[in-house]
């Protein structure tokens, strides 16, 4: 009796062993996105994704070289955030910033487009796959493509900036957008100048009860919002410490240091 | 035929161009490898073990945001727990992988981009519901007549005793599942941690921001859960996250997983270094969208 119990017990944990296991999965590349652009934009695009001040002699010549070829840049911009584009996330936001960084009345339609309509990007079904768990971790399309109409918005800013009415009727009309996000940038861009005032009040009079706090927000230095004080308190144990980062020079790594694998790392193919 | 497939973006707008030549040095894969708790038979198949130093590969992508993580303040060598989240942003992140001491690649549902799945659910009752608790009724204790007043207050300590210890069960019970047969505490990482688009069990998935800051916001959000944070919140109205779903942190004074995310996201904008002007702008709006959507209460602020 006692061991026909014992062989159900071990039955029962061997099954819950194999439940539990989780199979390794398998992944393949199955194609690239090349951006197909002028050198202008593709010089920017490489640019604003490697130098990090807006200063740097390569940046500003490639701000110039842009400026020098509007219409080919427009093209490739609208082609690039149309609807129908399969243009990844990061490619059109590069392509965002040139246009921004033109400040150039002629991109107002392609950015107001961007900013007043986000859409989810491709592939668009994503979520319908969506269960409640994922909720929140999971809105990735949404989130980029809202990023994408703040981008544009930036841009859309700096044109009224400038003193481009049309530029200030467009920041009127984003802070009307069914996005909270674009809505709260909006509304902050209009109440950063007093002269803007009677679209900040035309706006305001369209807005939602539930989202009247949107307008409250105020663009603040990250020196002055509340920070964590001691992140030690809101580790999961005793803290493990443990040896520090290799140096580096500026970015590059040191000549020299060790080119076999420990610790179980993987080699470097060649190294 | 493989169980996810992936289309590699361009990977100089991604980023993965700029950082790519900086990981593929054996002495920063040597460190990064056990400080992050790379678990070496999740990498293999395709995720890039082989081939570390590829950026078409999800390993070299993960390197990348770790190098992020690690080297974007000036004077990165202080990670000083008194400093601010970009100086120690990483170093938490190595902390909180390191207790797991198991992260994976996985091609997971297509919904989420990463998971982190082990004990901090039932930590979290000891070490946060149960003090918060013992705090509140402590508090309301103070407004009781005196003369009834010790009644209120034993029955916090009783409350707290019977909280925590039903916590440390918890825990125990939990902590022996993962070791035996329930695979293992982990933080997992989806194929829409590595690529924007891709296809899982045949259907197409993705659309999202997947460059290297984003992929490093993924890194620090998932390291505030396995420090026992859950999100307690629901989404505020107009959410693209869901409004009124639950995965929102209530506040920004709660410091949850959202707050860690923006914070980080707004330090590496206001003064990253060794990145690029695209990727401090991704960050920059990416914090925009957090604080807009994910927060119940509003925090109050933008990024500008």
């Amino acid at each position: 009796m006692w061991g026909v119990v014992a062989i159900a017990g071990l039955g029962t944990i061997l099954a819950a062993v194999l439940m539990t296991l989780r199979r390794r999965t398998t992944v393949g590349e199955v194609a690239s996105y090349r951006a197909d652009v002028g050198p202008e934009l593709a010089r920017y695009i490489e640019v604003v994704n490697s130098v990090n001040d807006q200063r740097d002699a390569a940046y500003v010549r490639a701000v110039e070289a842009l400026r020098g070829s509007t219409d080919d840049v427009l093209s490739d911009a609208t082609r690039l955030l149309s609807d129908k584009s399969d243009a990844p996330f990061a490619l059109r936001h590069s392509t965002l910033l040139a246009l921004g960084a033109m400040r150039d009345p002629a991109t107002l339609d392609i950015l107001s487009d961007v900013a007043l309509n986000p859409q989810p990007l491709p592939p668009r079904e994503t979520g319908s796959r969506l269960g409640p768990i994922a909720q929140g971790h999971g809105a990735e399309a949404l989130e980029a493509s809202t990023i994408l109409a703040l981008d544009a918005l930036d841009g859309v800013e700096a044109l009224a900036d400038d003193g481009n009415a049309a530029a200030l009727e467009t920041l009127a009309e984003a802070a009307v957008v069914d996005s909270n996000a674009v809505r709260a940038v909006a509304l902050a861009a209009l109440a950063a100048k007093a002269d803007r005032s009677p679209h900040l009040e035309r706006a305001m009079a369209e807005m939602p009860e539930e989202l009247r706090h949107l307008a409250q927000l105020r663009r603040v230095s990250v020196e002055d919002v509340p920070q964590v004080e001691d992140p030690r308190v809101h580790l999961a144990g005793e803290e493990r410490g443990g040896a520090n980062a290799p140096d580096i020079d500026d970015g590059a790594p040191r000549p020299g240091g060790t080119t076999a694998p420990e610790h179980g790392a993987p080699p470097i193919r060649g190294g | 035929m493989a169980d996810c497939t992936y289309t590699v973006p361009d990977p100089e707008a991604t980023g993965d161009a700029l950082y790519g030549p900086r990981i593929c040095y054996q002495p920063f894969i040597n460190w990064a490898w056990p400080t992050h708790g790379f678990n070496n038979s999740w990498w293999q198949d395709g995720w890039g073990y082989d081939d570390v130093c590829n950026i078409r590969k999800p390993l070299a992508r993960c390197l990348n945001a770790v190098w992020l993580l690690t080297y974007s303040a000036d004077d990165y060598q202080n990670d000083d727990w008194g400093t601010d989240a970009l100086h120690w942003g990483g170093r938490y992140v190595r902390e909180q992988l390191k207790y797991y001491d198991d992260l994976r690649a996985d091609c997971g549902d297509g919904g989420a981009v990463a998971t982190t799945t082990g004990c901090q659910w039932s930590r979290q009752w000891n070490e946060w519901r149960c003090t918060a608790g013992y705090e509140e009724t402590k508090r309301e204790c103070r407004t009781w007549h005196w003369l009834f007043s010790w009644i209120c207050h034993l029955y916090a300590e009783v409350k707290n005793f019977v909280c925590t210890l039903w916590g440390w069960v918890a825990v125990g019970a939990c902590t022996l599942w993962y070791g035996t047969v329930g695979g293992g505490q982990n933080v997992t990482l989806s194929l829409l941690f590595f690529y924007p688009t891709g296809t899982v069990g045949g259907g197409a998935v993705g659309g999202g921001n997947r460059d290297v800051i984003a992929r490093a916001g993924t890194l620090i959000h998932e390291a505030r859960h396995i420090g026992d944070k859950p999100h307690n919140g629901n989404f505020p109205a107009g959410s693209i996250y869901g409004a009124g779903g639950g995965g929102a942190d209530s506040d920004w004074n709660y410091a949850g997983a959202w707050m860690y995310e923006v914070l980080y996201l707004w330090w590496f904008y206001a003064a990253g270094t060794r990145t690029s002007i695209a990727m401090r702008q991704s960050a920059k709006q990416e914090a925009n969208v957090i604080l807009t959507n994910a927060f119940s209460t509003s925090p109050g602020f933008l990024v500008p």
